[in-house]
């Protein structure tokens, strides 16, 4: 790199660079929360019948949709920054909330949150987010919100 | 004011006025708002006005050349508001110059009124007047600094005849309408043309009064004004409103940055695109304006309450750009290459590519297994040293012990090994994913995928289309891309190809050429390079004229490995032709020699091939061929692929479609001498199109565009602002 002469600039450049170093540890930081949240419920193996397959299927799309969700909120030019803490709890509420309740299981629930899941999916890899898409993007969380806890209410007055 | 000139008459003339309207399509203001400035009460000769147009199309110059023959035109073909201010100011030759809006109409008294204000005041350098939205309703006595930063009118809609009606000093007036001492002017310097529209007006304003300049209001010059031309919620307004406050803060008020986005409209209204845009600007602004000691107070602030809406590594992203776009360093590109510790056609081409942009960039390579820098050179014969290489081992294929990175070992229900080389690829400007690694979504501000061919469909975890910018090979893989993944290649650049003969001044190139049909191509497993067809397609030319082949041979030449069956079905299928030869793994040099004694080169990867449903099985672009051609060999080759791009049938050479025709358009070539030499000079001629100097040269070119949209923080264009919100 071709030293910076003038000394106003090298001395700037000192400071971004510092502020730099520190959302890099932010990141990081931020990275190790992810995969602990994210990767761990995956290596849960499927039990074997078809209602946990269904919901085995479901809950790898949901991760696949956190997936696209986590890294699109890092790409640059993915329009894609609103409300990242909520989608995370969402997501791993959903997540949890498979994984907690994997034999009691009803297929039309499935189904409805697979709806869900695969707009949710088709939002998340559209490219370019206007305004118009993320408030169309914010009513399909809202209503994934509302349904997960209806149903975690539900299944929970089941249990 | 003491030193004015003298009419002959003893009475002091009157100070010469220029008066700038800046106009954008706004013809329907334009014959009342300057029939106004023209009707004002001063004396003519000591009156100029000047139209800047912004490159209208609603005819607005004409009118004003038809109607007003007395107003200079002048022409801003960059519609941007400030900088039509300054054209005008480079023309004006007033000593007292004005700015008054295309959509306001003026009292008679309003120029004399506000010139009697700079005769009474001395340190005066800029005046505005009392501003009405119709008659009688007020719009603007001037502007007043809320305290949070932001500036409001003076008694906005007040019925406004009896109301703020004395002279007043204020921190801004509108520009609407106003007026400038020429000495400040010189003294302040330009309209700042990053405001582009909107607070341009506020922010000179502050620079007036920071050289100790008045800012004066007086109820007693008049105008009307249809306000943001008549629409009051105009998303124009709204945008650079908004934009230009942050601007003007990050100008004049730095430590009050973090506050002024908090309490911006898009951070209110949650319109974070928007307000995302407005940071490249700002940052800018920033960054160019203040010392360290300044930025170190103000920045921290600025970033968290940033990263807090954007995320971090998003402002990280935009941090790192800025440390390019203001010279602080050359850009960084990281080229990731899974494959990196094989030898390849695909990797030689990357490694080509940063050979030649070494000098010019900061360049790693990361790749999974170990491999040298040295490796590489000696491989592909490039000088890599100004390279610097870092090598990240994936724990999933080392626990696997795979020698070979396959990515469709990684199933939807396991996690991502590719995010190590992801969260690798935040610390460059610029990744280059250069072998196709479809599951590893880039993180750098600037993202480039290399696409040889799109061989896989889109499983769990592709990333491809999260690539900003897209590259093919070819024509062939451009159209398979958008088929089988549907997205759009950015910008084809053939294969660099480098394998032309020796030549001598003033020899002729065709001289040492024999009577050799050369094919030079694998020996693959599953035989799809057709070797086998070759033999039977010259088995059978031979029997077609025993005596014109008598001197031919063919040469098939391939690299290959111990183990291979169908090497040898493609030697028993040459056993009884003694003029077939088989050449195995052959050195560059001995490849050389055979390229230079051949006249005749043949490819036939494809053959028998259904392309619609298996693509993959032809020759995305097929660099031997063109070597061939380096070489004066006339190829016939499949019509198929990449082939159809490199050679033009029946004058750079023949495409052919089945055995039948490979053995026909030999034929003629062999045949006819004349035609042989024409097409292998054609043939030479067009290889040029495909040979390391294009490569370097389309390389260039595309590093040259993406790295300048890359460094240059454009202001926000007003066309595209209008259309975009």
């Amino acid at each position: 790199m071709e030293p910076i002469r003038d000394n106003r600039n090298r001395l700037v450049a000192e400071v971004l660079g510092d502020l730099r170093k520190n959302l890099q540890r932010q990141i990081a930081h931020d990275l190790h929360e992810s995969y602990e949240d994210f990767l761990q419920p995956v290596f849960t193996p499927p039990p074997p019948s078809k209602i946990a397959l269904i919901e085995e299927e479901l809950r790898q799309n949901l991760l696949q949709a956190s997936y696209h969700y986590h890294t699109a909120s890092w790409v640059p030019d993915h329009r894609f920054f609103f409300g990242r803490p909520l989608m995370k709890k969402l997501i791993f509420r959903a997540l949890s909330f498979y994984t907690d309740r994997q034999t009691q299981f009803n297929a039309t629930v499935v189904r409805a949150l697979n709806g869900l899941q695969e707009k949710l999916t088709f939002a998340f890899q559209r490219d370019h987010h206007r305004e118009q898409e993320i408030r169309e993007l914010r009513a399909i969380v809202e209503e994934l919100r509302a349904t997960v806890e209806r149903l975690s209410a539900e299944k929970g007055m089941e249990d | 004011m003491t030193d004015q000139p003298q009419r002959a008459g003893g009475r002091p003339e009157r100070p010469l006025c220029s008066i700038i309207i800046v106009n954008f399509n706004g013809r329907r203001f334009l014959q009342e708002c300057i029939a106004s400035v023209l009707a004002v009460d001063y004396p003519a000769d000591r009156l100029e006005v000047l139209l800047v147009d912004n490159g209208s199309q609603d005819g607005s110059a004409a009118l004003v050349r038809n109607t007003f023959p007395s107003v200079r035109v002048l022409w801003n073909l960059d519609n941007n508001y400030a900088k039509a201010l300054n054209v005008g100011l480079g023309a004006a030759r007033g000593d007292l110059i004005g700015f008054v809006n295309n959509d306001a109409v003026l009292d008679r008294r309003w120029l004399l009124e506000l010139v009697s204000l700079f005769d009474e005041h001395e340190k005066l350098g800029c005046a505005g007047g009392k501003i009405f939205l119709d008659k009688s309703r007020l719009h603007s006595a001037g502007l007043e600094e809320t305290p949070e930063g932001f500036f409001r009118d003076r008694g906005p809609g007040e019925a406004g005849m009896a109301t703020f009606d004395a002279v007043a000093e204020v921190p801004a007036v509108r520009g609407t309408g106003v007026l400038y001492r020429r000495a400040a002017l010189e003294a302040v310097g330009p309209m700042d043309e990053d405001f582009v529209i909107y607070w341009e007006d506020i922010d000179y304003a502050y620079r007036l009064r920071k050289l100790g300049w008045k800012i004066l209001y007086t109820p007693h010059a008049r105008l009307r004004h249809a306000f943001q031309g008549g629409n009051v919620l105009n998303r124009l307004a709204y945008y650079f409103c908004d934009r230009n406050r942050l601007l003007y803060t990050a100008k004049h008020y730095p430590y009050r940055l973090a506050w002024a986005v908090r309490t911006s409209a898009a951070y209110k209204d949650a319109a974070h695109d928007m307000l995302f845009e407005f940071m490249a600007g700002v940052f800018k602004k920033l960054l160019s304006l203040h010392d360290a000691e300044v930025l170190k107070e103000a920045l921290p602030d600025l970033v968290r309450e940033l990263s807090g809406v954007f995320g971090a590594r998003r402002i990280e992203n935009l941090l790192a750009r800025m440390e390019v776009a203001l010279g602080y360093r050359k850009p960084k590109i990281g080229i990731y290459d899974h494959a990196l510790h094989f030898v390849g056609g695909g990797q030689k081409y990357v490694c080509t590519m940063a050979a030649i942009l070494q000098e010019r960039y900061d360049v790693t390579y990361i790749a999974n297994k170990p491999v040298t820098l040295a490796q590489l050179s000696q491989w592909y014969d490039l000088d890599l040293s100004k390279c610097h290489l870092k090598i990240i081992p994936l724990p999933f294929y080392e626990a696997r012990r795979s020698e070979v990175i396959h990515a469709s070992m990684v199933m939807g229900h396991m996690p991502n090994p590719f995010l190590a080389i992801s969260e690798e690829s935040s610390h460059y400007d610029f990744f280059i994913n250069a072998n196709m690694l479809s599951k590893c979504p880039p993180l750098s501000n600037r993202s480039l995928f290399i696409c040889h061919f799109p061989d896989v469909n889109p499983g769990p975890y592709f990333a491809a289309h999260r690539y900003t910018h897209i590259i093919t090979n070819g024509q062939y893989t451009t159209h398979w891309l958008e088929k089988r993944w549907g997205m759009r290649a950015h910008r084809v650049i053939y294969p660099p190809v480098d394998m032309y003969g020796a030549s001598s001044e003033g020899t002729d190139p065709l001289r040492g050429k024999e009577s050799i049909i050369l094919s030079v191509a694998r020996f693959e497993d599953r035989g799809t390079k057709k070797q086998k067809a070759l033999v039977k397609a010259f088995n059978m030319l031979c029997r077609r004229d025993p005596d014109r082949m008598r001197s031919w041979r063919l040469w098939l030449v391939g690299g290959t490995v111990p183990g291979v069956p169908y090497i040898k079905e493609v030697r028993r299928a040459a056993r009884s032709n003694p003029r077939i030869e088989i050449k195995t793994n052959v050195s560059l040099s001995e490849l050389r020699r055979h390229y230079a004694r051949a006249s005749i080169f043949w490819h036939a990867c494809g053959l028998g091939v259904d392309e619609e449903k298996e693509p993959e099985l032809i020759e995305h672009f097929g660099m031997t061929t063109v070597e061939a051609m380096q070489n004066y060999c006339a190829p016939v080759v499949i019509n198929g692929g990449g082939q159809r791009e490199i050679v033009e049938h029946e004058t750079s050479g023949f495409l052919f479609r089945s055995q039948d025709e490979l053995c026909d358009y030999t034929y003629r070539l062999i045949a006819d001498p004349a035609l042989l030499h024409q097409v292998m000079r054609n043939a030479y001629a067009r290889s040029h199109q495909f040979n390391l100097d294009r490569f370097a040269r389309e390389t260039q070119a595309f590093f040259d565009a993406l790295e300048r949209e890359y460094i240059t923080l454009e202001n926000p264009r007003i066309e595209y602002i209008q259309a975009a919100y």
